[in-house]
């Protein structure tokens, strides 16, 4: 098939022209010289430009996503996550287990804290629920335009321990945190919220006193989760706004924590916060966790245990970043050595059969450095049609994958500057070492060759 | 015009010996002159052109061009000697097959610096010299070989060079076309153009003024 283009060409060849002319040139003829001779190398540049700037992109948001500020500061952690139920613990022996547990954690050595929490943010679940103002009760088909109206706000929902905001660097900044008490026994009915949840809610005003209550009747294993009734909690603390997703893009959209008694979870996990974890002790950490939950009761299955650090890095959305980043890394790796490979080819292809012009040309006067730009102005004819088109192709590419790109733009001006000069460079050199090989080109050798 | 001391060109054998092409090779050539090389095959003729022209390095011995010691000069001085101060005339011809004949006449000008429009006027008045206007956006394959040699002659003289060289010009022309060159040779030789060439030719070694015979690699007379 692919044969057929060069057979067809040959097959129209003039004999007589072909017999004046001399065997093994390179012969171009044609009106518009300054157009680059071989096409097929200029696509292959193209196509390579496109699929090194994807690359590029991809690396830039794996990058971003990688170093992306979660908003808490949970220090030396583990993230240890049990399910007593898969033991055949009923809810009430669970809590019992779990504040257990919690003390055995929080007294292993060298542990600063832990607490439990029954949602770990960047993990595979999240929770949400409407939250408004308590008190008010908007008709169903009214759309209130204020908080004061009874506008809701759909938030993360966690419910956590009692030194949760400590283990994981969350300050409270207003207000107090959950006491041991509200987090193990079911008691007066408060919650914390973030920030922006805060200003939501009482925009100019002050949240820490006031009440709220779920807009929404969603199911869930808690009692609170559960219960139908628009009861009322006091708002006891604000704390920051954090992330919930690593690729939340859009502004923080709030969040409530309740204490872990009144939003009970049977699979939780405790953030265990460890005064300094030394390289190569990890193993020993993990072990020492491991033999606390064995200790308090061996039946329960430890579903998984990692640092924060090794959490956030199994991360779903950052792991399609990076195998993005990886796989446009291979492709464009390849396309980009099939390019240097294609252009270094047809250059060299070319220098070798066009000793005899070289040795001419060197024997008219032209001297190295004449050879030399000759064939990189040959090359970069190829090169700058090829780049030309293959930014034409990056931004379509780019305009397409854009959905999933994390923190950069489709039009980003690094990748787009980033790639283009590596393919450049690469061409260049690719070019250079048959031009080079050109300027050594002996012109008696190459005369008498004929 | 040209002196040449005790020039010898040889090529590594194995066992460190040597080819010795040309051998104390000892030549003056005056400015005017008209010098036809002969010899057999194998003789050194081409070897000892090649020199002259400055296509050739690898040789030892003391090669004056008027002044300059050509034997004291870095290849790169030498190359801007040679674009300066010689022509050379191939017996292949040598044109690019994918220029036309205005711009196979153009290339030795595009190496020496010239600004555009003198380049313009100089391929200009070469053509009209020549005769060949007619013939200027033809490649070379559309040409004859008595023609394409005329513009093989016509490039090695556009840039007006002092010494014109010639490796068997009239080699690939039958012999109507080989006069013809010849003719032109010697009218440029009359126009003050010196001119070294080589030939087999009897007929054609009577236009120039002395003959110059070459057996391995010696002169045998001057």
């Amino acid at each position: 098939m692919f044969a057929l283009g060069p057979a067809l060409k040959i097959s129209r060849s003039a004999v007589v022209t072909d017999l004046k002319e001399h065997a093994g040139e390179d012969v171009v003829r044609r009106s518009w010289k300054f157009l680059p001779r071989h096409p097929l190398v200029v696509v292959q540049i193209a196509f390579s430009l496109a699929l090194i700037t994807a690359a590029a992109l991809f690396i830039r948001g794996a990058g971003k996503a990688a170093s992306v500020d979660t908003g808490l500061r949970p220090g030396a952690s583990y993230i240890l996550e049990v399910d007593a139920s898969l033991a055949g613990y009923e809810p009430k022996r669970s809590q019992e287990l779990y504040r257990n547990l919690n003390e055995r954690l929080a007294a292993l050595p060298g542990v600063e804290r832990a607490s439990i929490s029954s949602i770990v943010p960047f993990g595979m679940f999240e929770l949400s629920r409407k939250v408004q103002r308590a008190g008010v009760h908007p008709a169903s088909d009214a759309k209130p335009a204020t908080a004061a109206e009874g506008l809701a706000f759909e938030v993360a929902w966690n419910s956590v321990g009692a030194g949760y905001f400590s283990v994981v660097g969350l300050p409270v900044t207003r207000g107090r945190g959950f006491t041991e008490t509200e987090a193990t026994q079911p008691g007066p009915k408060v919650a914390i919220i973030d920030e922006v949840l805060a200003k939501k809610l009482w925009p100019d005003g002050d949240a820490v006193g006031q009440r709220i209550q779920y807009a929404d009747q969603k199911g869930g294993t808690s009692a609170d989760l559960n219960s139908g009734e628009k009861e009322s909690m006091e708002i006891v603390g604000i704390v920051p706004a954090t992330r919930h997703a690593l690729f939340e893009t859009e502004e923080p959209v709030g969040g409530i924590y309740l204490p872990f008694a009144r939003g009970f979870q049977s699979d939780i996990s405790y953030f265990v916060r460890f005064r300094s974890l030394a390289p190569g002790s990890e193993a020993a950490a993990a072990d020492l966790l491991r033999r606390a939950v064995r200790d308090v009761d061996p039946s329960i299955p430890i579903i998984s245990l990692r640092t924060f650090a090794q959490h956030l890095d199994s991360n779903l959305d950052l792991w399609l970043v990076r195998a993005g980043a990886a796989l446009f890394s291979i492709f464009g790796a390849l396309a980009l050595g099939l390019a240097v490979v294609g252009l270094y080819g047809v250059k060299a292809y070319s220098v070798a059969r066009r000793t005899r012009e070289i040795g001419i040309r060197m024997a008219l006067g032209a001297q190295a450095g004449a050879v030399l730009r000759m064939i990189m102005w040959e090359g970069s004819i190829m090169l700058i049609s090829g780049v030309a088109i293959g930014l034409l192709l990056a931004i379509a590419t780019a305009k397409i994958l854009s959905g999933i790109l994390y923190g950069v733009s489709a039009l980003d001006p690094i990748a787009f500057t980033v790639a283009p000069l590596v393919l450049t460079l690469a061409a260049l050199i690719a070019t250079w070492l048959p031009a080079r090989r050109a300027t050594r080109v002996d012109p008696v050798q190459a005369l008498r060759a004929e | 015009m040209i002196k040449l001391k005790n020039l010898e060109r040889s090529y590594p054998l194995a066992k460190e010996k040597f080819f010795y092409v040309l051998r104390d090779i000892n030549l003056e050539v005056e400015e005017g002159d008209f010098v036809s090389v002969m010899g057999p095959s194998g003789a050194g003729k081409s070897t000892l052109l090649h020199i002259l022209g400055m296509h050739d390095h690898g040789w030892r011995g003391d090669y004056f061009l008027g002044d300059t010691a050509v034997h004291h000069l870095k290849p790169k001085e030498r190359a801007t000697l040679r674009n300066e101060q010689i022509g050379f005339v191939f017996q292949q011809y040598h044109l690019l097959d994918d220029l036309t004949v205005y711009e196979n006449l153009d290339i030795p000008l595009s190496y020496r610096h010239y600004k555009k429009s003198e380049r313009a006027a100089m391929v200009g008045d070469v053509l009209d010299r020549f005769q060949i206007v007619g013939k200027k956006d033809l490649y070379p394959s559309q040409l004859s070989g008595g023609q394409q040699q005329l513009v093989g002659v016509a490039r090695a003289i556009i840039a007006e060079p002092k010494l014109l060289l010639a490796d068997e010009p009239t080699g690939n022309l039958h012999s109507s076309q080989g006069e013809e060159i010849m003719e032109l040779f010697r009218k440029l030789n009359e126009q003050g153009m010196t001119i070294v060439q080589v030939t087999h030719s009897e007929k054609n070694a009577s236009y120039g003024k002395r003959v110059i015979q070459l057996r391995d690699g010696w002169i045998v007379n001057k």
